[in-house]
């Protein structure tokens, strides 16, 4: 665990695996954590696995497998889009045509990444085979 | 000599351009081993698959207008437009940046997206309220554009034994103006391929090209390992995540695989994590 969100920024502490953390907010690959005793500090984001008990900001560390599957909440929420609705479904032409209608076109994408501060960076896939040039904008 | 015939009417019945004919000719010329023939017709039919971009584009427009049927656009413009605007620029930073891409949120309290071929992308109005910023939405965003890109939906369609038709099939009523079939077909192959999910490791694959969409476009690429880690939260028990679920690798699984491949390659960039959804939707609702 480290004092900054940064690789190399100074140790604070060394978490065993499947330590519990509390997770408190993410900056890129670098998540704050707070440990049982109240120490805050950042760790690697991918080396997070949360729980599945509902309570959404509490992860274990350093790959934690296995998800109780607790009782979830069937028959008592609004449902999902599933495998029910699908086979009902008839084609819904006009929605699509609606949809089409919102279709936006290149220059006003890139006036969006303008607006936004966005600013293209250069990157291969991670497929070493099948590596594509990536368009310039 | 059953099977050759079969393989050579079936070689017939998708020969529908002037070089698939000569490809035929070239065919009947071949040496007498039967052997020989059966094998390159075989390969001629592996080659005719191949289903162009109008095709890919027309196959598309009935997999969208499936899913609208299943559930309609959520009826705001200003999500709609925000959708599209996001969308559009990380397709910007593709290989098929001039596909008619097009975005549409669905009026539905689930958390799902969904792709098509041609370039239609589709999130639930449930997924959009759960994404913590737009990095996550973007991360979402490129794993259906990856989908597209890399041609995963039609490579459903032609895995051996899909709904005891493949993709040629339909196409072929395409080509041929039997619209009632191909429309019929098309219907059948959507609702299988979206209750069914893609392939699991076209799923592994869109990750990884989606990190890299999103850092292409700017944006912190660890949002998609976010939103498998608040999915890992969920049950799959909990009817807005269980469609999901059915269709697709765990979330650990999944962020095992990101992690492998994401390893020490996104260091530094010039990354953000961009806007919470509500301002955007504060914002394009002007």
């Amino acid at each position: 665990m480290l004092e900054k969100a940064s690789a190399d920024s100074a140790v604070l502490a060394t978490l065993a695996s499947q330590t519990k953390l509390d997770a408190i907010q993410r900056q890129g690959a670098w998540q704050q954590v707070k440990t049982a005793n109240g120490q805050l500090g950042w760790v690697d984001m991918m080396s997070l696995r949360f729980e599945s008990n509902g309570n959404s900001n509490s992860v274990n560390n350093l790959k934690v497998l296995g998800r109780t599957s607790n009782t979830g909440s069937v028959g008592t929420g609004v449902n999902g889009l599933d495998k029910t609705d699908l086979a009902r479904a008839s084609p819904n032409y006009s929605e699509y045509q609606k949809m089409q209608r919102g279709a936006v076109d290149r220059s006003t994408a890139q006036s969006f990444g303008q607006r936004s501060k966005l600013s293209g960076n250069r990157m291969e896939y991670l497929d070493q085979s099948r590596n594509t040039k990536r368009e310039d904008n | 000599m059953r099977n050759f015939k079969k393989l050579l009417i079936a070689s017939i019945a998708i020969t529908c351009c002037a070089s698939a004919y000569a490809q035929f000719d070239l065919l009947k010329n071949l040496g007498n081993g039967l052997g020989k023939h059966a094998e390159a017709a075989k390969n001629l039919i592996e080659q005719t698959k191949e289903i162009d971009e109008p095709q890919e584009i027309a196959l598309g427009q009935e997999f969208a207008a499936t899913l609208l049927g299943a559930k309609p656009l959520w009826n705001d413009a200003g999500a709609q437009r925000y959708v599209n605007n996001l969308g559009r620029w990380l397709t910007l930073q593709t290989e098929r940046p001039d596909l008619p891409w097009t975005f549409g949120v669905l009026d539905d309290d689930g958390f799902n997206a969904f792709a098509t071929p041609g370039g239609n992308i589709f999130v639930t109005r449930g997924l959009l309220a759960r994404m913590h910023n737009e990095s996550e939405l973007v991360g979402v965003l490129s794993h259906e554009i990856a989908h597209v890109l890399r041609k995963h939906y039609l490579a459903a369609l032609k895995t051996k034994g899909f709904l005891g038709f493949g993709a040629d099939l339909i196409v072929n009523n395409y080509a041929k103006g039997n619209l009632a079939e191909y429309k019929e077909m098309a219907l059948k192959a959507a609702k299988e391929v979206y209750s069914k999910g893609l392939d699991k490791s076209d799923e592994y694959e869109a990750d990884r090209v989606a990190v890299v969409i999103a850092a292409r476009a700017g944006y912190d690429p660890y949002g998609l390992p976010a939103v498998l880690q608040t999915l890992q939260s969920k049950s799959s028990q909990d009817s807005n995540f269980s469609l999901l679920f059915e269709t697709h690798p765990s979330p650990n699984d999944r962020i095992d695989s990101l992690d492998k491949a994401m390893r020490s390659r996104f260091g530094s960039g010039n990354w953000i994590a961009g806007k919470t959804i509500e301002e955007r939707l504060k914002e394009f609702s002007r």
